[in-house]
């Protein structure tokens, strides 16, 4: 309550920013945010407890009395436990070796680590059907064919399948976080551990880990959000082991086709939005009782590298081997069957064709609607969210505003609740109820796509700017400059490899977004996601895959080239 | 070129955090002030006060003529044409020496090529010609202090801000700088607050100093007064070395009177008083004593004898620790004396000043 | 600082203007008709008649059931048409007053059991529910729906999921009324598997993943045309009959141009284009129907004899156990 009385004092506090033009840019930013995400969830909180235009709580009863609900609950919870699992004992040792070893090739090896972010889950999902569907799936065909059984080596079809791909999916957040605080920790704090004569594992025990264990914790939260709140793989890969999540539950729901059925969405889609919140607070707690992450300062230093001596390539190898089969796999399966006649049919000259890319570039009309809509929404939503983003970590990290807290939260729930209910927050919100109809325009994915994105913008803005000393700031201020110079000429070029890597966090995942789209999507606004999903969905997988492999091939040059971009900047500063 | 002026000024963080107390300063034109103290009492809010960084709750300040922060207003630190130079430095890693320099110019809309030539020339004149295109990450600690200063500087602004400037550089560096400063002062006479912990220092820079304590100025004056005379405790042990000896007043003289030390043998030593006495006769309390204070003389001379338990030649003297009846005095004496542990040796202690038990932990009765 | 709040006015202003600039005259159908196949029928109907513009959105009968709901929510219906597997979401549609009425030119043409008996809409494509299976890994395929409890199957058979598909809300419902709900769960004691659609299905059957599957039988054609391993049975115990309705929303302020279409879809070329293009029975029998395929007339003879009254009184509680004992 007290997080919502300071949220209101948050615009007359702006109001008391220094300049006019601060003032102004403060608070139309929060406005935005209270119109893109507190409006819409407002109105489906509130809707939760409507049937039939009376205040009822029947959707709640309905929900809870029925124990086909109970179950999602609990495999959602669990599902995402087992992920983050996954995903750390994958994460932190590859970011070990990328940030602390001299293996040769850790460039490679840190952008093959990334890749899987980039990539679309359900693309993913896709793509180890592949290779592992209990029959069709390439690896488990040849295990099949070696061992002359009809028994397959691994049911992708499973919860462990789910797992498995989730954590391949998910591992990158505790990667990044970790391969970060690795990088940044003081190696004098290692190197005095050493003097006191521990050896190289203790210090790793004693001094190493703890330090890095709010990293791990952090980037362990964002995988565990993720999992949770993702629609694609679930979908793709529960259905037929008969798991339900919430995300696939709350579809179901929707897919009931009435006004009742989506009411029960949105009542169900609180209860998610309530396990999210509690998670972020959790995250908070604990990050808060954490006292090494100060000792990760923003200095750049060179971290001390283990050296692997004569086993260096051996090492690499395995490493490569793994990650390889993690990362590429899924990759190749995907090239494969995008030049296959039809799913399913061995791998014989015979059945390739180049057939399904001429269907998908040149004759299927829809993919052109959907790549010109998908490449607009992705630039203008990752630009917007990059402004707002920055305007309001701002807000958060560079002021004393009241309320810029509830700021903080209002920016990362919509991320850390499924896309499936923002995007019913958002037809709720903005189907013409309360003035403004948005419903099956471009306008409602790219509100809808801000509000769930934001938050990449915003987190890597905030983490860039936390690193800039105020004194850069007030320098400049004392030195005559009013805030909007402040703002051009120290703060922005300080923060730009920040704004830029946000940029590129939100243009990817919404250049082929899924989970949103999917509801919000409308006759004249097709996307790469749906258009894959509707593909894949109406069993053309060998079509689908061309799509998808397009859409891999953008997206990687794409983040080359930013990359690129990025890595010039970072340099010239 | 302008005097600042605070006016019973008060700043309170969150509601009861009273971080700077009441303060009145009159600071003129062309004068070297430090503030000085342990940290968190109080020096660098004063400081940010002045640059505008925060208003005050209570109280005015002034620059020059112009009312420049108060309860009501609030001049931007922008518009206030001081120059300021941080702890950190704060010099920006994205620019290079010249356009770090040349920034305040070029936010007063200098053209490109006057802002080039003076920038040059500041860059010059804190002794960094030739290094105008290097970025910041390129210089050593000293150098990137240098460049802050002549950000600072190039503007001509009305009054340099210095906030513990020398505190992140080595003995030797942070000497030498303390001398340029003191040059650049005297050749652009300007107005220079200095925030500082380091006594010494303060000492060597300032025209007066302020002594500050939890928020509060405990004393104001010059290096000198402030060194012999100190108005507390507090303030006496914290600007050089000084014996603290429980002592008793006996004897009372308008401003002078004589106190004995009990663990000394009842010796009774003349001393001012720091503050006027409270009850009747005898007052108990401390003896503050500097060392070079304490008279010595050889065995059998003084009335009273210690024992010598340390002598430490530090160069310019000698550092003797005597246990004068289970007490431990500091002393001095010249290097070459003939002094060694163990030996006996008459002390007396002069220029004393006594202070009442009940202020020795603050200075509340000191205020400037 | 300036530039991010004009960029901040844009992004307001385009919000608040967007929806303005997005409407459109076109005639919009919502349809589960393959995209592909709808693609194509679209390009034939511009043909047709040039000056009418056809938008297509394709989804599964669910997704179109909520939009449609949502936009009712909100008062503003934008769909001018629905086609649709499941014709008891018409016959819904119908109840609450949002069809409009109204039958093809060519009603005389089309058979009674396509057509609507109150003449709100009328059938635009046919298809069954049928057995069909991998012709590389079954040589002796089941011959009834019973068949498929045969222990011989077990793990083998893959069925579509009637939350995602009307077409299995239509086949759940037949099967249970016919067999029971033991039927159901015969099924899942023979360890059936759940896939969302009829295309998914079959995909699944070429892929060698199942032996045999419920799928329809438009898609084994179009996919044994193709040369793939597939192809079908018509159980003896009667294919499950589903005719696919086009319905004109009342709502619609396109009545003339929806009538256009639902005239075309229902004219001898409209289904000569479905025949061809999705393998799809004709409605009417002056039109030939595609290779291998019986005749309207055997195949109204041997499939279930269930009424749309019939189908429509049981859907939901079928299809809800369907979904409660198979795919969860």
């Amino acid at each position: 309550m007290n997080r919502v009385l300071a949220f209101a004092r948050a615009p007359f506090d702006l109001l008391r920013s220094p300049t006019l033009a601060g003032r102004l840019v403060g608070l139309a930013a929060v406005a935005l945010l209270v119109v893109l995400t507190a409006f819409p969830l407002g109105v489906l909180f509130h809707r939760s407890f409507e049937r039939e235009a009376q205040l009822s709580l029947q959707n709640y009863v309905e929900v809870f009395s029925a124990a086909r609900n109970y179950q999602p609950i609990w495999d959602t919870v669990k599902l995402g436990l087992w992920t983050v699992l996954l995903a750390a004992v994958l994460g932190v040792p590859l970011a070990w070796v990328v940030a602390r070893t001299n293996m040769p090739r850790r460039r490679i090896l840190e952008n093959l680590c990334l890749l899987p972010y980039m990539l679309p889950p359900f693309i993913g999902a896709m793509a180890w059907i592949q290779l592992l569907a209990p029959r069709s799936g390439y690896i488990n065909q040849l295990w099949m064919s070696l061992m002359g059984t009809r028994d397959p080596l691994f049911n992708i079809y499973s919860f462990g399948g789910m797992v498995m791909v989730m954590g391949f999916y998910s591992f990158p957040f505790v990667f990044i976080a970790v391969r970060g605080a690795l990088e940044r920790m003081n190696p004098s704090l290692e190197e005095a551990a050493s003097i006191c004569g521990a050896r190289t594992l203790r210090v790793a025990r004693d001094i190493t880990v703890p330090l890095v264990i709010p990293s791990i914790m952090a980037g362990m939260m964002l995988a565990f959000l993720y999992t949770v709140s993702n629609f694609g793989i679930p979908a793709l890969l529960g259905m037929r082991a008969r798991i339900f999540v919430l995300t696939t539950r709350i579809y179901a729901y929707i897919l009931r086709g009435d006004m009742v059925g989506i009411q029960l969405a949105t009542a169900l889609s609180v209860v998610l939005v309530g396990l999210a919140a509690i998670i972020l607070i959790v995250n908070r707690w604990v990050i808060s009782k954490q006292h090494g992450a100060a000792i990760i300062s923003g200095k750049s230093v060179r971290p001390t590298r283990v050296e692997l001596g004569r086993w260096r390539y051996p090492f690499a190898l395995g490493v490569y081997a793994v990650v390889g089969l993690m990362v590429l796999a899924p990759i190749v399966a995907l090239m494969l069957t995008s030049f296959l006649r039809a799913w399913g049919l061995p791998l014989r000259w015979a059945n390739f064709t180049v057939r399904n890319y001429e269907y998908i570039l040149f004759e299927f009309p829809l993919t052109r609607a959907a790549i010109q809509n998908s490449v607009m929404l992705a630039l203008v939503a990752a630009s917007a969210a990059v402004v707002l983003g920055t305007v309001l970590a701002y807000i958060v990290v560079k002021t004393r505003t009241r309320g810029r807290q509830a700021v903080d939260a209002l920016v990362t729930l919509p991320n850390a609740i499924p896309g499936t209910v923002v995007a019913l927050a958002m037809i709720l919100a903005w189907s013409g109820r309360f003035g403004i109809n948005l419903y099956n325009t471009f306008a409602i994915l790219l509100v809808a796509y801000l509000s769930y994105y934001t938050f990449y913008a915003f987190r890597n803005a905030a983490a860039a700017l936390a690193q800039v000393h105020p004194s850069l700031e007030e320098a400049a201020t004392i030195s005559g400059a009013g805030s909007g110079a402040v703002m051009r000429d120290v703060v922005i070029p300080l923060i730009r490899p920040g704004m830029l890597a946000g940029w590129l966090l939100v243009f990817a995942p919404t250049l082929r977004e899924l989970t949103i789209s999917i509801l919000l999507y409308g006759p004249y606004t097709p996307t790469i996601g749906v258009a894959v999903f509707d593909l894949q969905d109406a069993g053309y997988f060998h079509i689908a895959s061309a799509l998808a492999a397009i859409i891999v091939v953008v997206i990687v040059g794409i983040n080359l080239v930013m990359r690129k971009l990025l890595g010039g900047r970072a340099r010239a500063m | 070129m302008a005097s600042i002026s605070l006016r019973n000024v008060t700043k309170t963080f969150g509601g009861n955090v009273q971080a700077v107390h009441d303060m009145s300063l009159e600071i003129a034109h062309g004068e070297i002030v430090c503030l000085l103290g342990p940290s968190g009492c109080g020096k660098t809010t004063t400081l940010r006060l002045v640059a505008g960084f925060e208003g005050p709750t209570a109280g005015e300040l002034w620059i020059g003529d112009r009312l420049v922060s108060s309860s009501r207003t609030l001049v931007p630190p922008a518009r206030r044409n001081l120059g300021m130079v941080f702890q950190d430095y704060a010099v920006w890693p994205h620019k290079n020496v010249l356009d770090n320099v040349g920034y305040p110019l070029k936010v007063r809309k200098m053209s490109r090529s006057r802002i080039r030539k003076r920038a040059t020339e500041a860059t010059a004149l804190v002794g960094l010609e030739g290094l105008e295109k290097r970025y910041p990450e390129q210089l050593s600690g000293g150098q990137q202090q240098r460049v802050a200063l002549a950000r600072a500087l190039v503007a001509e602004p009305e009054a340099l801000l210095l906030d513990e400037p020398l505190s992140n550089l080595d003995a030797k560096l942070r000497e030498k700088m303390r001398f340029e400063i003191m040059d650049l002062h005297q050749r652009l006479g300007l107005t220079l607050v200095y925030v500082t912990h380091d006594q010494a220092e303060a000492m060597v820079l300032s025209d007066w100093m302020v002594v500050m304590n939890r928020g509060k100025a405990v004393q104001v004056g010059t290096p000198w007064e402030i060194y012999r005379s100190p108005s507390s405790p507090f303030v006496a042990d914290f600007i050089g070395l000084a014996n603290f000896l429980p002592a008793q007043l006996v004897e009372r003289n308008g401003q002078q009177g004589i106190a004995e030390i009990p663990a000394a043998g009842s010796q009774r030593v003349e001393c001012s008083l720091a503050s006027e006495p409270s009850g009747s006769l005898p007052v108990p309390g401390v003896l503050f004593v500097r060392p070079e204070d304490v008279e010595l003389s050889s065995e059998g001379e003084a009335d009273i004898e210690g024992t010598v338990t340390r002598a430490t030649f530090l160069g310019a003297r000698l550092d003797l620790r005597v246990d004068v009846g289970g007490a431990e005095w500091r002393a001095e004496a010249p290097p070459g004396a003939d002094i060694a542990q163990g030996q006996a040796i008459g002390v007396k202690a002069q220029r004393a000043i006594f202070f009442e038990k009940e202020e020795q932990t603050d200075g509340e009765t000191a205020d400037a | 600082m300036r530039k991010a709040a004009l960029l901040i006015g844009i992004l307001m202003a385009t919000m608040l203007v967007g929806p303005t600039v997005a409407a459109s005259d076109n005639l919009l159908i919502y349809t589960s008709v393959p995209i592909e196949i709808m693609t194509r029928l679209q390009e034939a109907f511009h043909e047709a008649h040039p000056d009418i513009r056809l938008d297509v959105y394709r989804a599964g009968t669910g997704i179109i059931a909520s939009k449609i709901a949502a936009e009712m929510d909100a008062d503003n219906v934008l769909a001018d048409l629905v086609w649709v597997a499941d014709y008891t979401y018409l016959e819904d549609l119908k109840e609450i007053g949002m069809l409009y009425r109204y039958l093809p030119q060519d009603v005389d043409k089309i058979g009674d059991v396509f057509v609507d008996q109150d003449g709100y809409y009328g059938a635009g494509r046919v298809f069954t529910m049928v057995i069909a299976y991998n012709t590389n890994l079954v040589d002796d395929p089941p011959s009834t729906w019973r068949d498929l409890l045969d222990p011989k199957w077990r793990g083998e058979i893959v069925s579509g999921n009637p939350e995602y598909s009307g077409s299995n809300v239509i086949a759940a419902a037949a099967l249970g009324l016919e067999y029971g709900l033991s039927y159901f769960r015969g099924l899942r004691e023979n360890e059936i598997a759940i896939v969302r659609g009829n295309s998914e299905a079959a995909a699944a059957v070429i892929a060698g993943e199942y032996f045999l599957g419920l799928t329809l039988d438009n898609v084994v054609r179009d996919q044994k045309s193709q040369g793939l391993p597939i192809d079908l049975v018509y159980p003896e115990d009667g294919p499950i009959f589903i005719p696919s309705p086009v319905g004109i929303l009342s709502t619609s302020d396109r009545l003339e141009a929806a009538q256009t279409f639902v005239d075309y879809i229902a004219s001898v070329e409209g289904q000569q284009a479905l025949a061809e293009l999705g393998f799809y029975l004709p409605v009417r029998h002056d039109v030939p129907g595609p290779e291998g395929a019986p005749s309207l007339a055997e195949l109204v003879d041997a499939v279930m004899p269930f009424t749309v009254a019939e189908i429509q009184a049981h859907t939901d509680f079928f299809s809800r156990k369907y979904v409660e004992i198979l795919a969860e």
